[in-house]
């Protein structure tokens, strides 16, 4: 000790180099457990030199030596840098009085100054075994060559027997040893089928620590850690784990003078194998369709590259799943990118470190696409769905919305690229069944117009009408042809009252009434024989009427004989009564044939 | 008079038939919105129930089938919706849309059926026939009937013979397409007012060759098919199918449509 000090002193005074201050620690060490009775020690360090040391009472305990100080110190130089590290310890041996947990406070120490305290410790004290344990070294057993199940074996531990398919559950393969292990030569671990496992680091040297158990004391190391993330449903038996120990062991010779000075240790080979561990996996509940099978907590962020490009450049999507759980195994959530893009698989990125709460980290994902044509286009938010395991529901976290201006290419890249599509198709998307209609005209049921009371009542109104009309017709027109019979039948009565007429005025000799009679007697003959109104007729007409109605050319010219010596009489009267005689004798005549002749 | 009479009679008789079907449909039409309305937010269960609640009130449309048929359709009953698509195809045989969603619930059934194929002539008559409604032909008829009377009209109290003999055969030409519309519509009709289709609703039916259970077995068919009905006895009813197979099946096994 004192060399060293010389030796530091000699060092300083050379080199005269400064010495760059360290963080300082001060730090209090002590087993966790003991055993009532036994001795240990409680140590603080100081990585630097202090004063006024403060020491918490320790009143639960008997101090059996101490403090003791040591200190050491270490100069380095490497690449040129030289430093320079001072350790002091302190120390006591304690016994512990009773049974319990006893909390030790924090001392305190001065540096350069400063104030600095040490940590807290509790240490518990457990009722010691009947074997007193003699500082790491075993009283002779009592079969030599086996060790005691009590006091060797391993488990494995797990923190959690049911759980969600998709969630993780943490296994801790331990080995617990009241002896003297020298080394493990066979080690033989659980494959662990039915889960999707990642090992949690350990430091390669694995060291024993003291852990009560059953309430002994026992050196624990702990071999493997391995995070489980079941994938079935159902009770998962997680096997066996078989450990071939090195133990030394005393082992009892014949008793001879040395034996009693020396032991004799042996290595014996232990193998310890342990208890299967059941898991129970309950299925998720029934979740939404774009479940990503992500189980756990994670947060969702999302990125793009550019939002206004020119068609045909790339566009990256990036999508980053950060929190812990069951990283590994999330599925790519869907990008539902407008119809005619170009999409590649996603690029999926995973960085993630094991602990106990699952794998802590991020995953993303890539999605790089093409907008092949120019326009805007809008990118939906991607859903990510995941099953929270302490809440027991199904989360869903929304990324952002994106709209991206796509202008029209230069020309003279997409040519080649467009030439592949030079005419497409109509892209179908899906197909569905074309929408309800919302226009309905309600009608009671069964009342189609067809062969409906109304529609035969139409076609009935419709032949009724015109039956009515045909009849009304036919009355009329046998009305009409009544008053030309009667006429018929009257005329030639007519004519000849109007005849005698004419013959009372050839007799009182009243010339011009006479013709005037002749006259009307025969237009009015006509016109009731023909149903010609008197005003409409004419000598022409009457001699056209005639003919048609089979008169004699005879009669005819005769006619209009009478007709013409009466008009010209009534207007150049003269020739007297023969004259008048002799046309109404003439007059009767004809008129007798026309009687006759026409019908 | 006369006349005037039966003209008011009729004028009252529509008026009467329409203030009825408005009174009514004022607390139908809510329940056909609200129907619509589930439709849209995907309760297709809830959309159901209230068709056919208007239905129940004594109503019927081809959109209302239509609709109801969607419904079926969108809640994975593709059975049903085959079914209402065929009513609402009865009622407006020439729809494009019920022709589309028929044949798209058509191919989720199970089975295959491939239709026969009709002679031309018959095809093309059916197909003429059925391009337009039964009240399209109904109004058709009487026109062409009124053109007769209006026609025969002429013939009867024209004087000139070139009226006459022209008014004459127009006047036939008219009765004879009223008559032949008329039978379209009556065809139609028979096909509305007789329930001689149907769609299986049994998962699967054994099609018997004689109207009895010890019958020989023909052949299976699954639900979703659409088949004619020729026969019935008691409970038995004689089917055909489009592919013209035909047998005996329950009448329990099937919806008329």
């Amino acid at each position: 000790m004192r060399i060293k000090q010389l030796y530091l002193l000699v060092c300083v005074l050379l080199l005269s180099l400064p010495v760059f201050a360290q963080q300082v620690s001060f730090t209090m060490e002590a087993p966790k457990i003991v055993e009532l009775g036994e001795q240990f020690r409680l140590a603080f360090t100081l990585n630097a030199s202090g004063q006024s040391l403060k020491l918490p009472e320790l009143t639960d305990f008997d101090v059996l030596m101490g403090p003791s100080t040591s200190q050491s110190s270490s100069y380095q130089i490497i690449n040129g840098v030289s430093s320079q590290s001072v350790s002091f310890s302190y120390l006591f041996v304690l016994r512990a009085k009773k049974e319990g947990r006893f909390p030790i406070s924090a001392a305190s120490i001065i540096v350069n100054g400063n104030h600095y305290t040490s940590n807290t410790l509790t240490i518990e004290v457990v009722k010691g075994s009947s074997k007193p344990s003699g500082g790491g070294v075993d009283a002779p057993t009592a079969t030599p060559g086996s060790v005691p199940k009590s006091d060797l074996f391993v488990k494995v531990i797990v923190d959690r027997h049911s759980l969600y398919k998709g969630d993780h559950a943490m296994a801790t393969i331990k080995i617990y040893s009241k002896v003297n292990l020298n080394g493990f030569e066979d080690i033989t671990l659980p494959n662990f089928e039915g889960f999707w496992s990642q090992d949690v680091v350990l430091p390669q040297q694995i060291s024993l620590q003291r852990e009560t158990y059953n309430g002994e004391i026992y050196n624990v190391g702990t071999l493997k850690k391995t995070l489980l993330f079941p994938q079935q449903t159902g009770v998962i038996t997680i096997g066996k784990v078989k450990i071939d120990c090195v133990v030394q062991q005393r082992v009892k010779a014949p008793k001879s003078f040395f034996d009693d000075f020396f032991d004799n240790f042996a290595n014996v080979r232990a193998t310890v194998t342990s208890d299967p561990v059941m898991i129970t996996v309950n299925p998720l509940p029934a979740g939404p369709a774009n479940f990503s099978g992500a189980v756990g907590r994670f947060d969702l962020r999302s990125s793009i590259t550019s939002t206004s490009v020119k068609e045909n450049d790339a566009i990256t999507l990036r999508l980053d799943v950060t929190g812990s759980g069951n990283i590994k195994l999330i599925n790519a959530p869907k990008l539902k990118l407008p119809a005619d893009f170009e999409v590649y698989d996603p690029k999926i990125q995973s960085n993630y470190t094991a602990s106990a709460e699952g794998l802590n980290g991020n995953i993303s994902f890539e999605y790089l696409f093409l907008p092949r044509f120019a326009g805007d286009y809008t990118i939906p938010p991607v859903d990510f769905v995941y099953f929270d395991a302490g809440s027991g529901k199904y989360v869903t976290k929304s990324s952002q919305e994106f709209k991206i201006h796509v202008a029209k290419g230069d020309g003279s890249q997409p040519a080649n690229v467009r030439s592949i599509f030079s005419k497409e198709d109509v892209k179908y998307l899906g197909k569905d069944i074309r929408f309800i209609k919302s226009n309905i005209e309600l009608n009671p049921k069964g009342t189609i117009f067809f062969g409906s009371f109304v529609f035969y009542l139409i076609y009935l109104i419709g032949l009724s009408g015109l039956i009515a009309l045909y009849l009304f017709y036919q009355k009329r027109i046998r009305e009409n042809a009544n008053v030309a019979r009667m006429k018929n039948k009257k005329a030639s009565k007519v004519a000849l009252r109007r005849l005698k007429e004419a013959n009372g005025h050839l007799i009182s000799g009243s010339t011009e009434k006479f013709y005037e009679s002749v006259t009307r007697a025969f237009w009015g003959y006509l016109s009731d024989k023909m149903t010609i109104p008197v005003a409409e007729l004419n000598k022409d007409r009457a001699a056209a009427e005639l003919a048609n109605h089979k008169a004699s050319e005879g009669i005819v010219t005769r006619f209009i004989q009478i007709i013409d010596t009466c008009e010209f009489a009534r207007f150049a009267p003269g020739g007297g009564n023969e004259k008048m005689n002799e046309i109404y004798v003439e007059a009767c005549d004809v008129m007798s044939q026309m009687e006759k002749e026409i019908n | 008079m006369k006349s005037l009479i039966k003209k008011y009679s009729l004028l009252l008789l529509i008026v009467i038939i329409c203030s009825i079907s408005k009174g009514q449909s004022t607390t139908v039409k809510d329940s056909l919105a609200a129907a619509n309305q589930s439709y849209n937010t995907a309760k297709y269960q809830d959309a159901i129930r209230k068709y056919q609640f208007v239905i129940g009130q004594g109503f019927e449309a081809s959109e209302l089938y239509f609709n109801l048929g969607n419904a079926f359709y969108k809640s994975g009953n593709f059975t049903y919706a085959i079914l209402n698509f065929e009513r609402a195809k009865k009622l407006a045989p020439n729809d494009a849309d019920i022709t589309y969603n028929l044949d798209l619930a058509r191919t989720q059934i199970i089975d295959n059926v491939v239709s026969l194929p009709e002679p031309g002539f018959q095809r093309w008559l059916k197909q003429f026939i059925s391009s337009q409604s039964i009240n399209f032909w109904g109004i058709f008829s009487i026109t062409t009937f009124f053109a007769f009377l209006f026609l025969f009209g002429q013939f009867l109290l024209s004087r000139t013979f070139r009226t006459k003999q022209l008014s004459f055969w127009f006047s036939v030409a008219a009765i004879s397409i009223s008559a032949i519309t008329f039978t379209f519509g009556s065809h139609l009709k028979s096909k509305l007012v007789n329930h001689n289709s149907a769609v299986i609703t049994d998962r699967s039916v054994r099609v018997k060759a004689s109207p009895s259970e010890t019958g020989t077995e023909l052949f299976i068919v699954h639900e979703g098919v659409t088949v004619q009905l020729t026969d019935q006895l008691g409970e038995w009813v004689n089917v055909s199918l489009p592919d013209g197979n035909k047998g005996w099946v329950k009448e329990s096994a099937m919806v008329k449509i």
